[in-house]
C-alpha cells in the first residue's frame, strides 16, 4: 500500500480512529508520518489553548484576506463569525472553509435528500450500507476487512486508493 | 415501556435549513430581496394546508412572545425585525421560519415521541416549497447554509425530554458525555445552560453531513432511548429512596397549584415538574395529558398575558396564572 500523502513510498505507518462515530484511516510512510507528527505537535501546544476561535479549528492565525468573489465575504470575517455569506463562499474560501466543516462535521461528503424531493441516490444508499459495515468491522477488530471496506468507500466517494 | 416513554418524551421536532440559490445569506442579503421571501414560500404553500403569515414587523411584542414560547418561532427571528417572517400552520404542527440565520427555516413539531412522522410531514412541506422555489444546493456538500454546522441535510432532529430523575441525581452529565459520543447534544429548554427549570431538556443530532436524514432519525432516536431508559431507572430508585417524603413533596406541589392566589412562572414550572413526577408515580391521576402539557406553555408569560385579554402588570399576571393553573388542573386531575 502506498502513502495516502506523498503516494510514492510504501506505507509503514498505519492507523484507525473512530471518533464521536467517525472513523479515520490513515496510511503514511516513514518520512509522511514524520512531517505529520511534528504539525500536529505544533497545533497542540499550549498556546492553542489561548488564542481564540481560529486556533480552535487548528488554522493560522495571522490575518487571512482572502475574499469571496461574489459576496466579498473575507476568510477573516468566517474565522471570526462562523459564517459564510452565500452559497458560493464554500468554494471561493474553501481553503479556509472546508477544513471548518471537516472539522465539525467530521465528513465533507452529503448522503441524503436532494432539492427534486428523491431521498440519497443509489451509491449513497451503498455507501451508507458499508458504513454500517465498517463499524463492525472495527468493533469485532476485523482492521483487514475494515481496510477493504475504506477502499471501496473511497472509490464510491470517487478519491483515489492508490 | 410506551406510557412511559409519554411521560417522558413531551415532542419531537424536526427542523430543516434551506436557502434560495443565487442569494446571498440573510447576514448579506438586501433588505429588498429577502423581503419577497415570505411570498414566494407562502405561494409555494398555497392548497397544501391553511397557513398563516406572520411579519415580525407587524405583529406585537405580546404576539411575538407568544409564537416564541410555543417554540414556532426563534428568538433570532423575532429580532428580525426588518425582513423576519413566520409561516405557520392551522394546528400549529409546521412553522417556516423566513430570513432568520437561513433564508428558510422548515419545522415540524409533533407531541409525543414521533419524529419519523414528523419528518414525513416536514418533508412534504419541503417538496411543496422546493417545486416553486430553487434551494440552494451542491452534490458534494448538500444544502448550503450560513453556517457549516447545518451542511448536507440541514436536519436537525430533536426530541424535548422530561427528566427529573436524572436531574435530582445528577446524572444528566454522564448522558451528556455518552451521546456526545454518538455527535448528539443535550440544553436546558427553559433557563440557561444544563440547569432547566422544570426539568425539561432537548436531545438533538449535531452532525448533518454525511448522514442520511433517516440515519439521523435512528441515531437521535436511540439516543433519545437509552436517555428514557436511564430515567425510569432513576425514577424508580428516586421513588424507593424518597418514600413518604418525595410523595408528601410532590402532593404539597400540587396542592400549590390548585389552590395559590398568585403564582410567578418559575414556581410555576418547578410545582408542576413534580405534579408531572406525581402522574408518573400514580399519586395524581391525570385524564388528559395534551392539556397538561398545553398548559406548560399556556402558562409561560407572554401565552397567559394574551389568554388574559388585558394588559396586565406582573402582579396581576400572576394572580390570572394562579386562577387559569387551578382551573384547568382541577379539570384534568384528581388525587
Amino acid at each position: 500500500m502506498l502513502c495516502d500523502n506523498c503516494k510514492k513510498n510504501q506505507a509503514t505507518y498505519h492507523s484507525i480512529k473512530k471518533i464521536n462515530g467517525v472513523t479515520t484511516e490513515r496510511h503514511l510512510c516513514y518520512e509522511c508520518h514524520l512531517k505529520q507528527a511534528e504539525k500536529e505537535s505544533d497545533f497542540n501546544g499550549i498556546g492553542e489553548l489561548f488564542s481564540g476561535f481560529k486556533n480552535l479549528f487548528g488554522l493560522p492565525t495571522h490575518r487571512n484576506v482572502a475574499r469571496c468573489g461574489v459576496c466579498g465575504t473575507t476568510a477573516d470575517e468566517f474565522l471570526e463569525t462562523g459564517f459564510v455569506g452565500c452559497p458560493h463562499c464554500y468554494e471561493e474560501l474553501s481553503g479556509v472553509i472546508m477544513p471548518v466543516v471537516s472539522k465539525v462535521q467530521s465528513d465533507t461528503r452529503h448522503t441524503g435528500k436532494s432539492p427534486n424531493g428523491k431521498k440519497g441516490n443509489a451509491a449513497a444508499e451503498e455507501y451508507e450500507e458499508l458504513r454500517r459495515q465498517l463499524d463492525l468491522a472495527i468493533e469485532s477488530e476485523r482492521y483487514e476487512d475494515a481496510s477493504v471496506i475504506r477502499d471501496k468507500m473511497r472509490t464510491l466517494r470517487g478519491i483515489s486508493n492508490e | 415501556m410506551n406510557k412511559a416513554l409519554n411521560n417522558i418524551i413531551i415532542s419531537s421536532r424536526i427542523r430543516l435549513a434551506r436557502n434560495i440559490d443565487g442569494l446571498p445569506f440573510p447576514e448579506k442579503v438586501s433588505a429588498d430581496k429577502a423581503a419577497l421571501i415570505p411570498r414566494d414560500v407562502y405561494a409555494a404553500l398555497s392548497g397544501v394546508d391553511t397557513y398563516t403569515i406572520y411579519r415580525m414587523n407587524e405583529i406585537s411584542e405580546t404576539d411575538g412572545n407568544v409564537l416564541k414560547e410555543k417554540h414556532l418561532i426563534s428568538e433570532d427571528l423575532l429580532r428580525n425585525k426588518d425582513t423576519g417572517a413566520a409561516i405557520i400552520n392551522e394546528s400549529e404542527t409546521v412553522s417556516i421560519l423566513i430570513n432568520e440565520e437561513d433564508h428558510v427555516r422548515e419545522q415540524c413539531i409533533l407531541p409525543g415521541f414521533a419524529l419519523k412522522e414528523a419528518f414525513t410531514a416536514i418533508n412534504a412541506v419541503d417538496d411543496a416549497i422546493a417545486k416553486k422555489v430553487r434551494f440552494a444546493y451542491g452534490e458534494k456538500l448538500g444544502y448550503l447554509t450560513a453556517c457549516p454546522t447545518n451542511l448536507g441535510t440541514g436536519m436537525r432532529a430533536s426530541a424535548m425530554m422530561f427528566l427529573p430523575g436524572l436531574s435530582i441525581y445528577n446524572s444528566l452529565q454522564a448522558c451528556v458525555n455518552a451521546i456526545s459520543r454518538l455527535n448528539m447534544t443535550i440544553r436546558g429548554v427553559y433557563g440557561e445552560g444544563s440547569d432547566s427549570v422544570g426539568y425539561i431538556y432537548q436531545v438533538s443530532n449535531q452532525k448533518t453531513l454525511g448522514v442520511s436524514e433517516r440515519q439521523i432519525i435512528d441515531a437521535v432516536e436511540t439516543s433519545v432511548g437509552h436517555i428514557a431508559e436511564a430515567e425510569l431507572k432513576a425514577r424508580d430508585s428516586l421513588k424507593t429512596s424518597g418514600g413518604d417524603e418525595l410523595k408528601d413533596k410532590i402532593m404539597r406541589a400540587y396542592g400549590i397549584l390548585t389552590n395559590a392566589y398568585k403564582i410567578d412562572s418559575k414556581e410555576f414550572m418547578q410545582l408542576m415538574a413534580l405534579v408531572n413526577l406525581g402522574a408518573y408515580y400514580g399519586y395524581i391521576k391525570l385524564s388528559d395529558r395534551e392539556q397538561f402539557l398545553k398548559l406548560i406553555t399556556n402558562a409561560q408569560p407572554a401565552n397567559i398575558a394574551s389568554l388574559s385579554n388585558k394588559d396586565l402588570n406582573g402582579d396581576e399576571r400572576d394572580v390570572f396564572r394562579a386562577k387559569y393553573v387551578s382551573k384547568v388542573l382541577s379539570t384534568i386531575t384528581k388525587k
